[in-house]
């Protein structure tokens, strides 16, 4: 069974909300995740957010997705205990469940190894992920081998793009893995509620 | 197909002059051509390699059409924009798109001119500069070759900073091209582990494929042009060394702090240097060392009056640029000779570079012919309104102009033409230039040069270094992507310092 995750929305001070997040873990001896929008390259911000951010110049509405499990323990923790001198319930101010996420890519390798490299992490593709539109092409042209100055072409081209989605869990450590191989260039995750 | 091609172009290109010859006398008296017989006589504007010509027809460029620079224009904007738009296309066909360029050029110089001046300025230019040019390219070529940068070693921030400062070292003595090829795969070998590398083969491009080779004449293809033009070799040694190890120095601080802190944002830790085994940092190739001073020695032995050798339709060679040239053939066999089969093999060696860079500048020196031309006759000249951009008021040259008009062309389009083209623009004088405008001499050589760097195609190491980067799993930026993350931001400023401290 795959975990959910929902989006919630906090107000207030980003080092208090991660201290009241890990505290909460601790407290609980929880192992649950939770991932900041902004650190793990989530598009999360509505444009009216990002506006009032501009005006106001500071960041107030943070972004986290949590798992489910997490998310409602911390809830119904914060809803019975009311008001205290930094947390408040009313630090939530919305949350969504999050129904399945993606993010594009795009490999550019110019070396059968990395191509080989690439190709491999597609194809082991961890459960509840699809790739769509997914095109991998190489073109091998054996006249361009060796060192070139002025006409530099590459004797092994390989290229792909396409969109990874399915499941967050497996979304955001498989944007990890293809944003840790320096010939690949990922977007930021969208999720769909 | 592609044989018969390259032998019709090589058998154009030597069948011509004999063909010409035949007919040079009546073509010199042809009615509609702007052609003048003079006698030259001047010694002290006389360049290394060429020999004083009596007679020789030279065309009268004050009237010319600027039609007649389209040519020139179009190999070198060829040159730029092909590798861009149509790399494949470009790799395989780039020989025949610089042979277009040349059949143009001479087919409509000669019909216009007679053939008896286009002749003329063939021998002339293929002779006196083409061969001694692409000989020393030869040499410097296969004797880097065969020299290796060694060593097991962890790509720290000290450790590539001291590579990169001995590849730009290099790069004055075997050029800027063998540099590269020597220095940059032990480069990349060492940061292999490392995830931020791309600003590390960026300041390969900066300082070992361009600023580096600005010490001497064989360091980069522009400073050797203005040798064979006459410009004393340790003429640029002695004046470059100030802008030189500014420039180095500035560029080699600024990669040490990026470099650490890119080092310290590494998630995977070093790869340790502390192993017994691990093989120290080396220059391999003793037999290949030993060549470098001696082309050094062959270059200069051009400069010796030993006379003229023998004349071939107005032009007198040397015997000084015979015995260079033949010098810099021996080492270059001697090297191919000696060095270890292995070292070649590590450096990526072979001999693809050479024949581009033939193929290329045989037309690029002739289609040169027509704007260089066009620069000597002077600011009432068809070129008059570059010249006048050049200078004050009152006539005298402005070298920080000098300076950024000769590096703002050569970063976009090759640096050798470039130069000789601010070279002349500036008069063409060599005494002239090494003694009373030396400023503007050492402005027009720095911005040859150094303005190289700033993009992909204004030096031709640069495109070299990105692909053997991208082969090794570098994600080298675009075109644009280097201008704008690096080479505005970290090379104009240091070039901004530069004008105000040099010119």
């Amino acid at each position: 069974m795959s975990k959910k995750f929902y989006e919630v929305v906090f107000e207030g001070n980003l080092d208090i909300i991660y201290g009241m997040l890990e505290g909460f873990m601790l407290g609980q001896d929880g192992n649950w995740e939770w991932y900041s929008a902004k650190e793990h390259n989530i598009e999360a911000e509505t444009f009216t957010e990002i506006i009032k951010e501009w005006a106001s110049l500071k960041t107030r509405l943070h972004h986290i997705i949590m798992e489910e499990e997490f998310f409602k323990k911390l809830k119904e923790a914060s809803e019975k205990r009311g008001e205290m001198r930094f947390i408040k319930a009313k630090y939530i101010k919305s949350f969504k469940e999050i129904k399945s996420s993606s993010f594009s890519f795009e490999a550019r390798a110019y070396a059968k190894k990395y191509g080989e490299e690439i190709k491999a992490i597609l194809s082991k593709l961890p459960q509840g992920v699809t790739l769509e539109k997914y095109n991998p092409s190489e073109i091998i042209d054996s006249e361009a081998k060796g060192t070139e100055l002025y006409a530099p072409t590459h004797d092994y081209t390989f290229t792909a793009e396409g969109i990874a989605a399915g499941e967050f869990g497996e979304i955001i450590k498989l944007r990890k893995i293809l944003d840790d191989h320096p010939l690949v260039e990922v977007g930021k995750i969208k999720l769909t509620f | 197909m592609k044989k018969l091609i390259s032998l019709a172009a090589v058998s154009i290109m030597l069948l011509s002059p004999l063909f010409i010859k035949a007919y040079g006398e009546s073509a010199k008296t042809d009615p509609h051509s702007s052609v003048k017989t003079e006698t030259v006589h001047n010694e002290n504007s006389a360049p290394h390699g060429e020999g004083e010509i009596h007679h020789a027809p030279h065309i009268d460029a004050k009237n010319l059409s600027l039609l007649w620079i389209i040519p020139f224009c179009g190999i070198l904007l060829s040159i730029a924009l092909f590798p861009l738009l149509t790399p494949h296309f470009w790799h395989h066909h780039y020989g025949k798109v610089s042979l277009f360029w040349w059949i143009v050029f001479f087919v409509a110089f000669s019909f216009y001119f007679g053939l008896g001046t286009g002749t003329f300025y063939l021998l002339e230019v293929y002779i006196l500069e083409f061969i001694p040019f692409i000989t020393l390219l030869l040499a410097l070529f296969t004797v880097a070759g065969g020299i290796q940068l060694k060593g097991d070693l962890a790509g720290t921030p000290k450790v590539n900073t001291i590579m990169i400062l001995i590849g730009g070292i290099l790069a004055s003595l075997m050029g800027t091209t063998g540099a590269a090829m020597v220095t940059i795969r032990p480069i990349l070998r060492a940061n292999q582990w490392r995830k931020k590398k791309v600003h590390i083969v960026v300041f390969v491009i900066f300082v070992v494929a361009n600023v580096g080779g600005g010490l001497t004449p064989l360091g980069d293809p522009p400073l050797f042009l203005g040798f064979l033009k006459g410009v004393d070799f340790f003429w640029t040694v002695v004046h470059m060394l100030p802008l030189v190890a500014f420039v180095v120095g500035i560029l080699l601080v600024i990669f040490f702090i990026m470099d650490t802190i890119y080092y310290k944002q590494e998630e995977k830790p070093a790869v340790s240097d502390n192993s017994d085994n691990k093989e120290k940092l080396q220059l391999v190739g003793v037999p290949n060392m030993i060549l470098l001073p001696c082309i050094v020695l062959a270059v200069l032995s051009s400069s010796l009056n030993l006379g003229t050798a023998f004349t071939i339709h107005y032009v007198e060679v040397p015997s000084a640029t015979i015995l260079q040239v033949a010098l810099l053939l021996l080492i270059t066999f001697v090297s191919l000779k000696v060095s270890k089969p292995e070292i070649r093999e590590g450096n990526g060696f072979n001999w693809e570079p050479i024949k581009e860079v033939a193929k290329l500048f045989a037309t690029i020196f002739m289609t040169m012919v027509t704007p260089i031309a066009m620069l000597k006759a002077g600011a009432d000249g068809p070129m008059g309104a570059v010249i006048k951009g050049v200078v004050d008021s009152s006539g005298e040259f402005i070298n920080s102009h000098f300076f950024w008009a000769t590096g703002i062309l050569s970063s976009f389009l090759d640096n050798a033409p470039t130069y000789l083209v601010f070279f002349n623009t500036a008069g063409g004088n060599p005494v002239d230039l090494m003694t009373t405008h030396a400023s503007t001499l050492l402005a027009i050589s720095a911005g040859a040069v150094f303005m190289g760097a700033n993009t992909y195609i204004g030096n031709a190491p640069n495109f070299m270094t990105k692909s053997i980067a991208e082969e090794w799993g570098v994600p080298m930026p675009s075109f644009f992507g280097y201008m704008f993350k690096y080479s505005i931001p970290i090379l104009i400023p240091v070039f901004i310092l530069v004008t105000y401290i040099f010119f």
